[in-house]
Formats: C-alpha cells, structure tokens, sequence
C-alpha cells in the first residue's frame, strides 16, 4: 500500500484544491520537503455563491467536487491563497494533515490535506452543515476516530481569518464599529456554529446515517439558530428569547432571516447603551460587594 | 454466559440506589433470564456496603476508588465492560423498569436499542446487546461530570446503521431531584431559588463543554479507554496514565466553554457581551464550583433582574412603537 502510494506520487506529484478559487491578488502553492512545488488543480464552489442559492450545503458541495478531482490527493483549503509545504515522502493513505478551526489567537477555519481513500473511508463530509469550520473539525475528527494519524505539515501560512468562531468578539470597540451587515453576517455564522455543533452531536455523519434531517432535530437546529442568531446581533440573553413570544425573534425560513425595523432601531441605537449599562452596573456590584 | 447484565453507577447517591435495587431485583428475577445486576461505587465519599443491597449471587458490587470528579461516561464504560451479560442495560440510581415486561427484552433484535422516554427522566437508560456497545466504543471518555453522554452513545449506534427504539414514559421509573445531583455537586446552599438556578447553570455548562467535545473529539473503539487494576482489597484503581485526556488547546477551549456558559446563564449575560468583560471578575471551575463572590449572588438577587426586565421593557415599547 505504502509503495503503491508513492510510486503514484512519483509519477502524478498532483492535488486538488478545493475551496477559494485563486485571483490576481491570491496564489496558494503547495511545496514538498526540497521545495518543489506541486502542481494543483483547483476546484472551486465559492465565488459565484451557486451552491448557497441552490440550496447545496457545503459538505455536499465538497463531496460533490472530490470525484470530480483527477488527483489522488485533496486539499480542503478555504483560503485563496497561503504557502503549505508537506513531506510527501512520508505520506500515506492512513496519513493527513491538518487543523482544525482554531478558536485562539487567529481564528482559522482549519484545513485538511488527506487521501482520497481516506476521504472515503469516513463517507466524506458531513453534508448538512453549514459552518465551515466545523465541516473542517468534524472530518479530521472521524479521520482521527478511524484510527488514521493526523501528522504536522512541515510549513503552513495562511491568511485569511474566519469569523466562524465563538470568540469573534474581542470587545466592546469591535462591537461599536461593526456595521449592520457585518454584524448580521456574524450572528449567522455564530449561529450556524452552534446549531451545526448540536447537530454533530445527534447526528454525526456515517456509513448508516442519513442525510435527511429527522423533523425532531430539524427543530432543535432551528431552536438553538434562533436562540444563538439573535442573542448574537441584538445582545440579548437567551432567556429574553425563551420570554418573549416567538414571531419576535423568528427561526430562519428557506435560509433567510429577515430583522424588523425595530429590531434594527435597538440594534443601532440601544443595543450598546443597555450593554454598557449592564457592564457599569456590574461593576458597581463589584465594588460594592467587595470584588 | 449471563443473558443480561444490568449496570448501575453511583457516586453518593446511595438513597436513590437503596430505594430501587430491591426494585431492579425484582424485575429481572421475574425475567426468566440468567441475569446479573452489577454496581459500581465510583468512589462514593461514604463506601456501599455490600450487605445493603438486595442478598444474592446476582447482585455484585465493584467499587472504584481515587476517583475525585462524576465520570458518568468513564464509570459506565468501566461497569459494562466489566458485565458478563450478552445484553447490557444501563440503568442509572434512580431508575428502576417499571413497565418493561420481559417480552420486550426477549424481543430485542441483536442491531436494536431499547431507549429510555426522551424528556422522562430516563433518557439515559438503554438495552442492547455487548457487542453492539463494544462496536461504537462504549461512552465518550473524554466526557466530564454531567451531560451528553447519552445522546452521543445513541447517535454513533444511529450512524452505524443501529434501530434505537423509544419506550413509553411508564416503561421505566424514576426518582426526580435535583440538578445538583445530576452534577454530584453537594447541595450547599439549601433549596432556594438562588441555589436552584446555580446548579442549573453549573449542569448547562458542564452539557456544553461536553457537546464540544463531542465535536471535536469524536468517540469510537478506536480511541484508548481508561484501563482499571484491582488492588488486594478488591477495589479497583484507573491506570491513571490511561485516563484520556484532552489536548492542551482543547481543555483550554472548554474550560472557556464552561466559564462562558454557566456565567451568562447564571447571571443572565448576553454571551457576547461577557466576551468583552473582564476575565477576572469571574471565576473557572475548579474542584469547588466557578468562584460565586458575593457580589455575584447581590447582582443575581437584583441587578441581573433589573437588565433583564429594562430590555424587556425597551424591546416592547419598541415593537410597539414601530
């Protein structure tokens, strides 16, 4: 197996790319120990956003892309660009490389380097999620639950962040400059971060599994989408959601949440004053209590 | 070989044990099956005594000790992969069957799961065959305290192609409590409505951490799983180079996870608001709880309320005005 591997290596030194489509301004090259660079063969569903308004979730979209791909070897790479160098001397079908979204310092949606094999042999992507991130994470985690090892690269340099994370928010400056869009843009993938969590939970991806969603976690998806969504662009706790009736805060319909005018009206003008309230009272508390 | 083995863990919740093992013993006698019912004392402050449970051969007690924290995944992996049946049932303290006659565990199909009523407090009970549960891993030992151990072990049989079928609510029997039992955390501040929600947030974020780890660490048999050595005494011992452990960045993440969760569930903090806050106003868990100050329980008894009923407020008078 290890042999047949790296004859195929020697003689098509080839992997597919999928993810971001590179542009004038992005190259993404893939090196081997000596710095050879490897050639790559792009395959892309961004861009052009079809598989978002076709309805195509982007485990299925991955999945749909890998046989599509005439290299063994498949790089799930969301950035357009970035320098990765891996030690193909070494690799084997029961080898990948990777990481998974990192929720630390610089908030990477994670990337995977692995065998087509062993691609398959963990049925691919999970194909009802929407998190980027966590489509990464939970893919290198059944890699890893299948017993195949997960080895560094030798080099790894990306440049684009995610905001796919549950510490996106740094403080309360980054709160105050966001715009409306960039603020609705975060609750959703904060959203979508936590109910496709809950979602692995119930339904983790399998050889069995089906990729129809029973109606009773559809709704618990739609529960914690709503919950995380608002409480996220509103800053509000959950329990005010939970209180009030739920034409309020409605779950998303056909992917789409649309916000009131009021809602907007609170979240320009007194989403932050209440915040900064609560911190001051907290700290008065504080005080008053002794720290 | 047995045909049944019922497994039971308990870490000081020996009133609930003592109230429904005389209960189990009597189901499964009248089961017309060889069976066992096997204990295990994770470590109990105050050690079960044999002799306290129903007398017989099938009732068999192993006791675990040098255990510091609830393991509910870790301890039922340890009781099941020590049953001698050919079917397992989990069974936790304070559940006893009820209502589950013996054609129903007759009937049990070897790719079939027997599962407790969602939302009946015995969610967590189940009956399958060993070899099923050998075939997914057993439990998730990565998982802590409280929460989600179940409905991972459920979802991997589901991915495996495995039918789980729901009982009726009056299949099993229950004793309600607490959260702070759930959590084996000792009730310390009496039953109040404040000690209440302090537990409540103390098991959502122990359900939370573990989803995550859920997540990013998923089960399976080929994980490693706590190895266990019997002293002289009987008591067994886990190999503590054995126990697995989270890498560093993932222990970091959920301690994150707990402390975020249990605060703004607590104290009613929108989440992304206490991002932004301080760290060190509030405290991590530790082996006593996440450092509740005083002042903590002042701004619970008033301030959290008063946010909670101006955005209220505000959020009507805005709907409304629009």
């Amino acid at each position: 197996m290890r042999e047949g591997v790296r004859e195929l290596m020697v003689m098509k030194p080839c992997i597919a790319v999928i993810g971001l489509p590179p542009d004038a301004d992005h190259s993404l090259e893939v090196c081997d120990a000596n710095g050879v660079a490897i050639s790559v063969e792009h395959l892309s569903f961004w861009g052009s956003g079809a598989w978002m308004t076709e309805g195509t979730l982007l485990g299925q979209a991955v999945n749909q892309l890998v046989p599509e791909a005439t290299s063994d070897w498949i790089l799930l790479w969301g950035n357009p660009s970035g320098l990765l160098v891996v030690d193909w001397a070494v690799m084997t079908a029961d080898l990948f490389c990777g990481e998974r979204s990192s929720a630390g310092g610089n908030n990477s949606a994670g990337w995977l380097f692995l065998h087509r094999q062993a691609f398959e042999a963990v049925n691919g992507c999970h194909p009802l999620l929407r998190s980027p991130s966590l489509l990464i994470t939970d893919c290198l985690g059944r890699l890893e639950a299948q017993g195949m090892r997960l080895i560094p690269p030798l080099h790894c340099d990306r440049s684009l962040h995610c905001p796919d994370q549950r510490n996106a928010i740094k403080g309360m400056s980054q709160l105050a400059s966001m715009t409306w869009p960039q603020a609705v843009d975060l609750a959703r993938c904060v959203a979508d971060l936590e109910a496709d969590a809950a979602l692995l939970v119930s339904h983790p991806w399998g050889p069995a599994q089906t990729a129809a969603l029973p109606s009773s976690l559809q709704r618990k998806w739609l529960r914690i989408w709503r919950l995380t969504f608002w409480s996220a662009l509103l800053l509000l706790p959950e329990r005010i959601m939970k209180t009030c009736p739920e034409p309020w805060f409605p779950a998303p319909h056909q992917d789409m949440v649309k916000p009131q005018p009021w809602q907007r009206f609170y979240w320009r003008w007194l989403r932050l004053v209440v915040s900064q309230l609560e911190r001051l009272l907290l700290s008065v508390f504080r005080l008053a209590g002794g720290g | 070989m047995l045909e049944l083995s019922v497994v039971t863990v308990c870490m000081n919740r020996q009133q609930h044990l003592l109230q429904t093992a005389p209960k189990v013993q009597a189901w499964a006698a009248g089961l017309g099956l060889a069976w066992e019912h096997l204990v295990v004392d994770w470590s109990s402050d105050v050690p079960i005594q044999r002799e306290h449970l129903p007398p017989g051969a099938s009732v068999r007690l192993l006791r675990v000790s040098g255990e510091q924290h609830w393991s509910a995944s870790r301890a039922y992996n340890f009781g099941c992969f020590q049953a001698q049946g050919e079917r397992l049932m989990r069974l936790d303290a304070d559940c006893w069957p009820q209502e589950l006659n013996a054609r129903m565990v007759h009937a049990l199909a070897k790719h079939q799961v027997l599962q407790g009523a969602v939302n009946g407090g015995s969610e967590g009970s189940w009956l399958m065959s060993k070899g099923l549960f050998q075939a997914v891993g057993g439990f998730h030992e990565l998982l802590q305290g409280y929460g989600c151990d179940d409905i991972d072990l459920r979802a991997r049989l589901q991915a495996t192609g495995v039918d789980v079928i729901t009982l009726p609510k009056q299949a099993l029997g229950v004793i309600h409590h607490s959260s702070a039992m759930r959590v084996a955390k000792p009730v310390s501040h009496g039953h109040s409505g404040f000690s209440d929600a302090l537990n409540r947030a103390w098991k959502d974020a122990l359900v939370e951490a573990n989803r995550w780890a859920v997540v990013q660490h998923p089960w399976s048999s080929q994980r490693s799983r706590t190895t266990y050595i019997q002293s002289l005494l009987g008591a067994w011992e886990a190999n503590v180079s054995s126990i697995p452990l989270p890498s560093n960045a993932l222990a970091s993440e959920l301690q994150d996870i707990r402390r975020l969760c249990f605060w703004s569930t607590f104290l009613l903090i929108p989440a992304r608001l206490f991002q932004t806050l301080p760290r060190s106003w509030f405290g991590e868990l530790d082996g006593d709880g996440f450092g509740v100050r005083r002042w903590h329980r002042l701004y619970w008894h008033s301030g959290r309320r008063f946010c909670l009923g101006l955005r209220l407020i505000t959020l009507k008078l805005l709907r409304r005005a629009f």
